[in-house]
């Protein structure tokens, strides 16, 4: 999938081979068949010659970004790894501790100077062959972790070694510019921090500061990413971390709109310290961005208000369903339309599809919940699906409109040369 | 081709780090490893399993536990860390008292309360798959896993012995590690 949302920023317009002027330009089939279809149109309304419309076409070549290679190299290394992992927990008591920590370490390290080798050898931007050997390296480092842990007999359900791996991975991805490791690394790390928190807090609104967090990290990261200079990576870092925030920011209000009643136990200093680190980097990014883009910067942190005043709203919820029950789900409704449609707009903004249907899907899931577990209880049987349809039909009326409203007003911004 | 080398520089570099982020991991149990003292600790285990490392068997000291008493004398809403001071009975070690301040000396567990369990880094011990079942029937037919309840269904303390005892080590900071189980 990263590797996919770094193609899909960089429009399918990367060359994946080193490309002489004069060379056909890499598009994918179904811009091509547009593109067909278009210079027929033009063809026929005498815009240009058909001698014209073939050289045009001839500039271009159907090349498929997910080719069955990929998808194999890809599978393979995640399997690869994963088998590892698993020999380790196997606990292969057959050979001592101390040697089957080298071998992994050996594996480990092997994997690193393949892809770097592979890195040189290879002089394409995006080779899958590089990208699955990182992402093998990654996982390999997690079976030294977890084989060192086995070593030592460190105790089970020990949430520091997945934070290890998620750093390691994190320092790894940065060094070779790798997005596999980048993916692996955010995963692993956003369990830590949801776990450690959650842990500590015993209660669901450490979950709420913990994806939180992630959400005003996740956002101020990829703007801080998208603005720099780095090239074709930046732009698949920036993508990664975008859909990151996304899901920080959807999942963060979503569990706080939850009506648990819970006592709102301290989060503990790693909760408030995860979102203090959100704060600060979203404070970076915004001092670099303006309009649209410092929106984009701070949106996590926008988001953080609502859901943690959410938050300490539902833990104050009755056993019964009563009016304040209505006001609560009314409100968190509202809000999280709002979020939904500003990640849509994002998806929007920065041409990223894959944004817009996780607004989507994220609104129909939270919709359905809150039906469920507040009206639920009062309107029951058919009454509950029609209203839940009208509901449905509503937000997505105002979603719509305010995707629109944004796509236009992008148009305006776009047209007076503000890049992305 | 200068770029690229700069990146291998950086990835060497990353690669270093990670390899220096291991021992933070599992500092606890390898410093116990490391510099620790051999003891002898009671045990009565379980078999879970743990996603990335496999089979297990859970460990509890029922020498250790601290009592209601115990909870009491030591500020008990004050979850963390917690002392439990050891001392020599029979051969194995046991409680001698529990504090939430360091220990000036003598040999002493640095635990942790927070969760419902204590824990003090020696909670598991990771065998093949085979290897814990076994374990666990043989405890199992010790009698130490019969749970007793009294009138109002409330487990009901007993000391029960499974025969197993845990070599571990402890290093002089109170960090331990498990290093076999053994048969007494």
């Amino acid at each position: 999938m990263c590797e996919t949302a770094g193609e899909a920023d960089s429009g399918g317009m990367d060359t994946s081979t080193p490309t002489r002027a004069d060379a056909p330009r890499p598009v994918s089939p179904a811009q091509l068949a547009w593109l067909t279809r278009e210079v027929g149109r033009w063809t026929s309304d005498g815009v240009v010659t058909s001698g014209q419309a073939d050289a045009i076409l001839d500039t271009y070549r159907a090349v498929r970004r997910w080719s069955l290679a990929a998808l194999a190299l890809w599978l393979g290394a995640a399997f690869v790894g994963v088998g590892v992992i698993w020999l380790v927990a196997a606990n292969l008591d057959r050979f001592a501790p101390l040697g089957r920590f080298v071998t992994v370490t050996i594996l480990w390290v092997a994997a690193v100077a393949a892809a770097d080798l592979l890195a040189r050898r290879v002089r394409t931007r995006r080779s899958p062959v590089v990208g699955g050997m990182r992402g093998l390296a990654a996982l390999l480092y997690g079976a030294v972790v977890m084989q060192a842990a086995q070593s030592l007999q460190v105790p089970a359900w020990d949430a520091t070694l997945v934070g290890v791996w998620a750093l390691g991975a994190l320092l790894y991805a940065y060094a070779a510019r790798g997005l596999a490791p980048l993916v692996i690394g955010i995963v692993l790390g956003s369990t830590w921090l949801v776990w450690s928190v959650g842990e500590r807090a015993e209660s669901p609104f450490g979950v709420v500061l913990a994806f939180g967090a992630l959400g005003a990290g996740g956002f101020a990261l990829a703007r801080l990413h998208a603005a720099g200079t780095d090239g074709a990576d930046g732009a698949g870092f920036a993508a990664t971390w975008r859909i990151t925030g996304a899901v920080g920011c959807l999942v963060a209000l979503f569990v706080a709109a939850l009506p648990w009643e819970y006592d709102l136990q301290d989060a503990g200093w790693l909760g408030w310290a995860a979102i203090g680190l959100g704060v600060v980097l979203a404070a970076i990014a915004a001092s670099r961005s303006r309009r649209l883009d410092l929106l984009e910067a701070t949106a996590g942190v926008i988001t953080l208000v609502p859901a943690i005043g959410i938050g300490f709203w539902s833990s104050q919820a009755g056993d019964g369903i009563g009016a304040a029950d209505w006001g609560r789900a009314v409100v968190a409704v509202a809000v999280f339309v709002g979020v939904a449609a500003a990640v849509a707009a994002v998806g929007v903004l920065r041409d990223e599809p894959h944004l817009t249907w996780l607004a989507v899907l994220a609104l129909a899931v939270f919709t359905t919940v809150q039906a469920f577990a507040v009206f639920a209880e009062i309107i029951t049987g058919a009454w509950l699906f029609v209203a839940l349809g009208v509901v449905f039909a509503a937000t997505g009326w105002v979603a719509d409109r305010g995707r629109r409203e944004m796509a236009s007003a992008l148009e305006g911004q776009s047209q007076e040369g503000t890049d992305r | 081709m200068k770029t690229l080398s700069r990146r291998t520089t950086w990835v060497a570099a990353a690669t270093l780090a990670q390899l220096l982020l291991v021992p933070v991991a599992v500092f606890g149990q390898l410093s116990a490893h490391l510099t620790g003292d051999e003891l002898l600790l009671r045990v009565g285990p379980v078999d879970p399993i743990d996603p990335f490392r496999g089979a297990y068997v859970d460990l509890r000291y029922p020498d250790i536990e601290p009592t209601e008493s115990d909870r009491k004398s030591v500020e008990d809403e004050d979850h963390g860390t917690l002392y439990v001071v050891l001392e020599e009975r029979d051969g194995v070690m046991v409680a001698e008292r529990f504090s939430r301040a360091r220990p000036d000396g003598g040999t002493y567990l640095a635990c942790d309360d927070s969760s419902w369990q204590l824990r003090c880094g020696i909670d598991s011990l990771f065998l093949p798959q085979d290897e814990a079942e076994r374990v666990q029937r043989d405890i199992d037919q010790s009698g130490l896993q019969v749970e007793e309840f009294d009138e109002n269904g409330m487990p009901v303390e007993a000391d029960r012995d499974s025969g197993y005892v845990a070599r571990i080590k402890v290093d002089s900071r109170g960090h331990a590690a498990v290093v076999a189980l053994e048969k007494r």
